[in-house]
């Protein structure tokens, strides 16, 4: 404890004693205290004595001025207040403390009140010393105040004892005492004693009230009841020191104590709950549990079936149907959402294992897993769920499918077997979807078998496959003439079955300009039967027009009606471009000699253009007019002159006419998009011409009539014309070409050799005939790039270049002894054209190389003749229909220039012919 | 019907491919062209592989969906044309043709 040096502490207690004192009476108190006031400073005795109530006049009197008052009440009875402390005559006064000591216990509290109260002034004096140590218990006992008249009395009463020095003086004493009191009655200071020997019997006379008193305040004895020794220190005192530095560290501490290492903090518990440990046992629950993924998307899609298929479900299960957020189901996480009903337990099946599916979702409500169980069943659908019924989401039950509630394994039942049954009658006829499917595989499968051929034509890598090897020599592949293709034939209906298609040849090129590669041959069901690919529906003669795109086998226009038709097979038909003004022309010519031109106004409308004649040999030098009368057709204004068709003659060739059905066809149609305009030599489909239809193979494979084996040195034959001159006068025609920039001539080439120009207009007689030809002209084409330049093949084995206005031509190539069934012009290369034989050679010609051998060539296999030939337009590649039905596509290296402009092909073309021209009259080229 | 069967033999019987398997929604084989463990290998491993994809699809954009996949291995290449009810799967040799 603390103990302060010499400050007093008040205590409360002090208050207390004022309370008490102020029980007996307040009156007296002031009074005794005013009165103490007086005279209490040099009187005061040393000696602290108990103080002694105060009786003036004894018992009824009352502690204050009047001692003998009474106080009766109304109904008369004593209502004096006694004084509390009972005046005992004592015995020989002895000191304080022992007459303290036969006290009372309330006596003492009063007088040590009594000491409290008189506070510092008496302390002051000479008990400091003394007290010092007793000084907190002082006051820490409830004391009353100086103001106690007891306290007063007694030491009043001592007072007078001690003056008067005798026995009789604490009667004395005690009336002397009394007397401030009573002193009111007495004026002297013993008058008051008499008084005093009889408590109560004190007569207060109002001269006593005048008359001063003396009063004289002495301390009795301290009663120490309790002791607390203080906790202050006087400063001057022994052991100040060491308390003051004892506070001083403990306030130190005090301050150092937080944050300090060696401050420990502990806790400690001071009540510990009581644990009771008990165990039970249950009965294992079965579970198993499965996974499965689910993601975002199936989530939302189960989401919507489920909103659909709510009529299927329990309406009170329905409502908790409703997914939860998918935040809560997303990934892998599903078990989270899952609490354990006890009444459910459901197995998921590993994703692994699709079997026993059992249809789960539909679940009581009392059931503690609802929506969570529930929307998981939606999502555990997986994947494939598209229809309502399966987004009641397969499951597997688990054993404990007897607890679970709701109705629903009812509905697990029949669902399950519905599907075992539908699944078991009809098990790919249940998928809607399977068509489609098979269709996209069957599509991706194809992509991938000719996806190294696709590449390879736009001279890319095949992706995953080794690498080209170099071309180094040709090599003879059999012909694959037994696979077919799903060729998208205008009017195939009936997918083929899809084959292998080849082989890819590569060929050795000796000049190394121009290679030539096979890149896949194609054959379909409509050349298959055939050894020709030419179409059946021209063989009689008949124009017919087929919609590509409609893909009908029927044709759309016929000619067959009537006189329309040719009467021999449709050698060639070409479509003629009249600018946009007009419609195209579609222009027939055919072994009849009839040139035809068909108007698609209204039906199938033709116009004969012109009626091939026989011209007749220059040895002959009349001219036989043509006889017949054609109608003519005049679009346009005949522009053209007519010359006589009455060039160099040569006709070698007979009529050729009978039976001899060279069907050609081209059947392009102007709706097609592939359609090939007669500026472009090149036609959609590839056709072969002179070729002869399988029957009339015989006559393909006769020798022409064209120059013999020995060649024609340069003489002409005279066939025998006049044999004819009057039966057949019709010249039958074989090709037909139509030239870009001058749509109102067209060449029409003959199986006589001839070449003639003709006007569209004029029907009547030719305007030039070129000859040179010893046996049928089988292709003419002009050049794309000189537009006086035109090229014809012919069986006579040979390629002639002729220029407009030349009855000569201007340069004459020949590979082989074959005959040339068809011959082009390159789109790209001015110098380049192309030539297939009727021996399966497909040979590139480069006239600024060399106009004796081709620069290219490409062998069919053996036996296979090349019947027809196409430049592409816009890939470097040629196609060529052979003879077993099948259309090779040919790629062509180095040889496309797309970049030159068509001014520098002029100038090679030029440049190439003047350097070969010049060399060909010396040699014997051409006739 | 007999034109699905039609297909099915023709995609069967092209060159290089092994074999041909149609699953319905659950992953039940419904027919198939090769051998049994094979199948059932494919049946077991290919729908995850084609749920997965089109998850991806779809998340990369809601309103797409797979179509076709394909996985080209070093000794093959299997086709799958997942939808709705079935899932379709080819596998064909690497070479292929």
């Amino acid at each position: 404890m603390r103990k302060s040096v010499l400050s007093p502490r008040k205590e409360h207690d002090a208050e207390s004693g004022n309370r008490s004192s102020l029980d007996k009476g307040p009156a007296q108190a002031r009074q005794s205290v005013r009165q103490s006031s007086r005279y209490g400073g040099s009187r005061m005795s040393m000696r602290p004595s108990a103080a002694r109530a105060s009786k003036i006049g004894g018992r009824g009197t009352e502690v204050g001025l009047v001692g003998d008052h009474k106080v009766v009440d109304a109904e008369g009875k004593d209502r004096t207040p006694k004084p509390m402390l009972v005046f005992r005559a004592p015995g020989p006064l002895k000191a304080a403390g022992s007459v303290m000591g036969s006290d009372s216990f309330q006596d003492t509290g009063f007088g040590l009140g009594r000491m409290s109260s008189n506070a510092s002034s008496m302390m002051a004096g000479g008990f400091g010393g003394r007290l010092s140590t007793q000084q907190s218990m002082n006051f820490g006992v409830p004391s009353l105040h100086t103001g106690s008249p007891i306290a007063n009395s007694e030491l009043w009463d001592f007072e007078s004892e001690s003056a008067n020095g005798s026995p009789r003086g604490s009667e004395s004493g005690m009336g002397s005492a009394r007397g401030p009191m009573g002193v009111i009655k007495e004026g002297d200071e013993g008058g008051g004693r008499a008084g005093m020997a009889r408590p109560g019997a004190v007569a207060v006379t109002p001269e006593a009230l005048e008359s001063a008193h003396s009063v004289r305040l002495i301390e009795s004895a301290n009663h120490w009841i309790w002791t607390l020794p203080g906790s202050l220190v006087p400063a001057s005192g022994s052991d100040a020191a060491s308390v003051t530095s004892a506070n001083v560290r403990y306030a130190t501490l005090l301050r150092e104590r937080e944050g300090n290492d060696r401050q420990v903090h502990g806790e400690a518990q001071t009540l510990n709950p009581l644990l009771k440990a008990k165990e039970t046992q249950t009965e294992a629950r079965s579970t198993s549990t499965a996974e499965c993924q689910v993601g975002n998307v199936e989530l939302q899609a189960t989401e919507a079936e489920n909103d659909g298929s709510q009529d299927m479900l329990e309406a009170s299960a329905s409502q908790q149907q409703r997914p939860m957020s998918r935040k809560q189901q997303e990934g892998a996480e599903k078990d989270d959402g899952f609490q354990p009903s006890p009444d459910l337990t459901a197995s998921l099946l590993a994703s692994s294992n699709f079997e026993n599916m059992a249809v789960l979702g539909n679940l009581n409500p009392g059931s503690g897993l609802e929506s969570t169980r529930s929307s998981f069943a939606e999502h555990g659908g997986l994947e494939h769920q598209g229809s309502s019924a399966s987004s009641l989401a397969p499951f597997g039950l688990g054993r404990d499918s007897s607890g679970m509630q709701g109705g629903l394994t009812s509905a697990v039942v029949s669902l399950r077997t519905t599907r075992d049954q539908a699944g078991q009658t009809n098990p790919l006829g249940l998928l809607p979807s399977l068509p489609q499917l098979l269709a996209v595989m069957e599509a991706a499968l194809l992509q991938r078998t000719h996806q190294p051929h696709f590449l390879a034509y736009r001279d890319m890598h095949p992706l995953w496959a080794p690498q080209p090897t170099q071309p180094t020599r040709p090599q003879q592949l059999p012909a694959s003439a037994s696979e077919e293709e799903d060729l998208a034939l205008p009017d195939s209906a009936a997918a083929s079955t899809p084959r292998d298609l080849s082989k890819e040849e590569s060929m050795s090129n000796t000049t190394g300009s121009a290679q030539l590669r096979v890149l896949w041959e194609w054959s379909s069901q409509w050349g298959q039967d055939l050894a020709t690919t030419c179409m059946a529906w021209n063989k009689d003669g008949t124009v017919q027009l087929h919609d590509v795109k409609s893909r009908q086998a029927a044709p759309t226009e016929s000619s067959k009606v009537g006189h329309a038709k040719h009467s021999e097979a449709v050698a060639q038909v070409r479509w003629v471009d009249r600018g946009p003004d007009h419609a195209e022309l579609l222009i027939s010519i055919s072994p009849d000699g009839r040139v035809t031109s068909w108007s698609l106004s209204e039906g199938l409308a033709y116009t004969d253009l012109m009626k091939l004649r026989r011209v007749a040999s220059q040895q002959t030098p009349r001219a036989r007019p043509a006889q017949h009368a054609a109608q003519g057709w005049a679009p346009h204004p005949p522009g053209t002159g007519s010359k006589p068709g009455t060039s160099g003659m040569k006709s070698s060739v007979g009529s050729g006419r009978p039976g001899s059905p060279v069907p050609a066809v081209t059947g392009p149609n102007p709706r097609a998009s592939l359609l090939a305009r007669p500026g472009s030599p090149d036609l959609p489909m590839p056709s072969s011409r002179g070729v002869a239809h399988g029957k009339d193979m015989t006559r393909v494979a006769s020798p022409p009539r064209g120059p013999k084996p020995g060649g024609m040195p340069g003489g002409r034959r005279l066939a025998g014309m006049r044999a004819d001159s009057s039966l057949s006068r019709a010249a039958s025609g074989w090709c037909l070409a139509f030239n870009p920039r001058e749509p109102r001539t067209y060449l029409a080439g003959t199986e006589e050799g001839l070449v003639h120009r003709c006007s569209v207009t004029y029907s009547e007689q030719y305007l030039s005939t070129y000859s040179g030809h010893m046996g049928p002209v089988t292709a003419l084409q002009w050049c794309p790039f000189r537009p006086s330049l035109f090229l014809s093949a012919s069986a006579d084995w040979t390629l002639k270049l002729w220029e407009e206005g030349q009855m000569r031509p201007v340069l004459t190539m020949q590979a082989v002894n074959e005959e040339v069934n068809d011959a082009a012009w390159c789109p790209a290369r001015s110098t380049v054209l192309a030539s297939a034989t009727a021996g399966g050679r497909l040979e590139l010609w480069d006239l600024a190389q060399s106009v004796v051998k081709p620069a290219a060539l490409y062998c069919a296999p053996q036996g296979v003749r090349l019947a027809c030939l196409m430049f592409a337009q816009d890939a470097p590649v040629i196609m060529a229909g052979m003879s077993n039905g099948n259309v090779a596509v040919i790629r062509v290296h180095d040889v496309y220039d797309w970049d030159a402009s068509s001014s520098s092909q002029e100038a090679a073309l030029k440049a190439a012919l003047e350097a070969n021209v010049v060399k060909s009259p010396q040699s014997t080229a051409g006739a | 019907m007999s034109e699905v069967e039609s297909t099915l033999q023709r995609i069967s019987g092209h060159k290089g491919v092994l074999g041909c398997i149609v699953l319905n929604a659950d992953g039940i084989v419904l027919k198939t062209t090769c051998d049994s463990d094979l199948t059932d290998l494919h049946a077991s491993l290919i729908p995850q592989l084609a749920a997965m994809a089109r998850n991806m699809v779809r998340e990369l954009d809601p309103q797409n969906d797979l179509e076709f996949l394909r996985v080209r291995s070093h000794k093959q290449e299997i086709m799958v044309a997942p939808s709705g009810d079935c899932v379709l799967i080819v596998i064909q040799e690497a070479k292929g043709a």
